[in-house]
């Protein structure tokens, strides 16, 4: 076998068996479950409400979409932390128990320890959050809400690709660390800035570059949302928003305005969705380009973390 | 096989290799060869530089300066995870998967090597039989050292190399430790291993080397350090009834004999290199002495050390039971 995976193999094992892991896929099986038989059980309530008042069938009907476009939010907080949670301490903690020597003794190099870490605590994010979301499609068909089953797999695809990414960025870190304590803050910081402040750095650094550059308005709205879909939490959101928008431009311009919890169409991005449909959408604001820059995140993490540990002494 | 033109081949080159951190001197321009089948005893007091030379050779520690080889191959950063397939590690300062067991530690072991061996047969040559299948953080320190020492042996090596490895072993593990060590050798294994304790050193192996402060200070056999050291031995005997002054003096007379003390029963003689134990013994004999029983105490490596430098580690302690290498390899 591959030295990477029996590496990876090692560490999933070792992951499972301790307490935080099953309480993470215990907290996801139940966030998607419970959350999907929910959002069913509101949706015909309303239905009926509507039925009782006389009123007609009234808007669209309601399928597993809009659930999805409810969870993304809440999925944009959770998985990206758990990922974080699961990874931060996965080079360096094996570095200051001494259980690295043990690795390192065997015939594994450091590459392989970095990649195996990433596909092992890869798995403990992914397998429970995937689990998670293919269980709860089982919910719809017990209700009157439809299954969009072909949207459903490519959201909880996008889902475990926005874990992979945190997880590579989590153990980068760790990698990269010489310490625990610097391996939490490189994490959880990294975390925040991407959640937080990276927006909202956004635009008044594309402000700033249009004063100076005497940009053309459509110039700055592509700026801006290029920006802001380099955050992989924007790219994430956009993708999935792109599986039920009625345009890409639309799903682009979703981003504008934060990573933000409501979903509100806000008049900022009709006005950007506008202009980008007025104008085509460049190449490098294509579905296949957002999804190239969650796996640069991906790759970059790992190898610079990687480039660093290479050189490290234990 | 690789290595030298000749056909010959050293399992361990270590050439000039220097190491420091920040202001401390780890390696001092350290040169040693281990030849290929030998047991090798790498002897020095905590902090001399044991460690960072063992760290050196698995790559876990880039060298400032100079060249090692394992099994004739260059040891570069990144590059040695092959060699390594031939090499068995029990490191300084390791630290076991708490919430797996013991055979899965071996199995990883076996799938790491793609060796195919019993991880059952393995844990029995180290004396854990019937410990396989409990969490190895419930282990004891002796019992996690003797599960590394089992992972080690994983895809017989033909180099092992063994850092301080009776460290938080009984005596019986200390000498289950041996018995290891002898059959490896005798499977045509080089035995690479680190020591503060002579004692554990010199019952096993063909040739011992000391190094202090970074520097290698002599290699050679365990006697013939003795020897060029000029340290001595003691050698306790119990006697029946007070020994005459005139079967002291017998003794005294003795050439290498440098003091001899008897308190009752009790005749303490220290030796110098080159006298024999049964000299001692002949010549309190026949001046009418007998002989009930006698015991030999070795030096230990702290004598042997303040003999071979000249006094100058006299600050050191080698007792104490520490595995602390330094620190810096923590």
């Amino acid at each position: 076998m591959n030295s990477a995976l029996v590496v990876a193999r090692k560490d999933f094992e070792d992951a499972i068996r301790s307490r935080g892991v099953l309480l993470v896929s215990a907290v996801f099986v139940a966030l998607f479950v419970f959350g999907a038989y929910f959002f069913a059980d509101q949706v015909s309530q309303a239905a009926q409400a509507s039925a009782q008042s006389g009123g007609q069938q009234g808007g669209d009907p309601v399928d597993s979409d809009a659930f999805l476009r409810t969870l993304s939010s809440g999925v944009t907080l959770l998985v990206p932390i758990v990922a974080v949670v699961a990874s931060y301490s996965a080079v360096i903690g094996e570095r200051a128990s001494g259980t690295l020597k043990l690795l390192l003794s065997l015939p594994h190099s450091r590459r392989d320890v970095v990649l195996g870490k990433l596909l092992g605590r890869g798995g403990v994010v992914a397998v429970p959050a995937v689990g998670g979301l293919l269980l709860s499609m089982l919910v719809f068909p017990l209700t009157s809400v439809a299954l969009a089953p072909l949207n459903y797999v490519a959201f909880t695809a996008l889902t475990a690709l926005l874990g992979l990414v945190f997880v590579a960025l989590s153990v980068g870190i760790s990698a990269a660390a010489s310490t625990g304590r610097r391996a939490v803050v490189g994490s959880v910081g990294s975390y925040l800035f991407l959640l937080v402040f990276w927006n909202r750095a956004a635009d008044p650094i594309v402000g700033r570059l249009s004063d100076a550059l005497s940009w053309e308005p459509a110039t700055t709205v592509k700026a801006s949302l290029t920006l802001k879909l380099l955050n992989p939490l924007g790219a994430y959101s956009s993708l999935v928003a792109a599986l039920s928008a009625e345009s890409t431009a639309l799903a682009r311009a979703s981003v504008t305005g934060g990573i933000q919890l409501s979903r509100r169409a806000g008049i900022v991005q009709q006005i950007y969705a506008q202009r980008l449909t007025e104008e085509g959408i460049p190449f490098y604001l294509t579905d296949a380009a957002v999804l190239a820059y969650l796996l640069v995140w991906l790759a970059v993490s790992a190898v610079v973390g990687y480039a660093v540990f290479r050189r490290a002494d234990l | 096989m690789r290595g030298a033109q000749s056909g010959y081949m050293a399992a361990i080159e270590l050439d000039g290799v220097s190491k420091r951190y920040g202001a401390v001197t780890a390696l001092d321009d350290l040169s040693l060869t281990v030849d290929e089948g030998e047991v090798f005893g790498f002897l020095g007091p905590n902090g001399a530089g044991k460690s960072t030379a063992i760290n050196v050779l698995l790559d876990f520690v880039q060298p400032d300066a100079g060249e090692v080889r394992l099994l004739g191959d260059p040891i570069r950063r990144e590059e040695s995870a092959p060699i390594r397939d031939r090499v068995g590690v029990l490191p300084e300062g390791f630290g076991v998967y708490g919430r797996l067991s013991g055979r899965k530690h071996l199995e990883f072991a076996v799938d790491s090597k793609a060796a195919d061996q019993d991880p059952d047969e393995l844990l029995e040559r180290v004396g854990l039989t019937g410990d396989g299948g409990r969490p190895a953080g419930d282990y004891s320190r002796g019992m996690q050292q003797r599960l590394v020492l089992a992972m080690a042996l994983v895809g017989e090596p033909d180099l092992l190399v063994l850092d301080e490895p009776s460290t938080g072993l009984d005596p019986n593990g200390a000498r289950r430790m041996r018995e290891v060590v002898r059959e490896e050798a005798a499977r045509g294994a080089t035995v690479f291993f680190s020591s503060h304790i002579l004692g554990q050193v010199e019952a096993v192996c063909d040739r011992v080397g000391i190094i202090r402060d970074g520097e290698m200070i002599a290699v050679d056999s365990v006697a013939g350090l003795r020897e060029a050291s000029g340290a001595e031995s003691v050698l306790e005997i119990a006697v029946g009834g007070d020994p005459s002054a005139a079967a002291l003096d017998a003794v005294r007379e003795l050439g290498g004999v440098s003091e001899v003390r008897a308190a009752g029963d009790q005749v303490t003689v220290t030796l110098g290199g080159d006298v024999r134990k049964t000299a001692v013994l002949d010549a309190l004999e026949s001046a009418g002495v007998e002989v009930a029983d006698f015991e030999t105490r070795e030096t230990s490596l702290e004598d042997l050390f303040t003999a071979y430098t000249g006094g100058g580690s006299g600050d050191r302690r080698a007792d104490t039971d520490t595995d602390d290498d330094g620190g810096e390899s923590r």
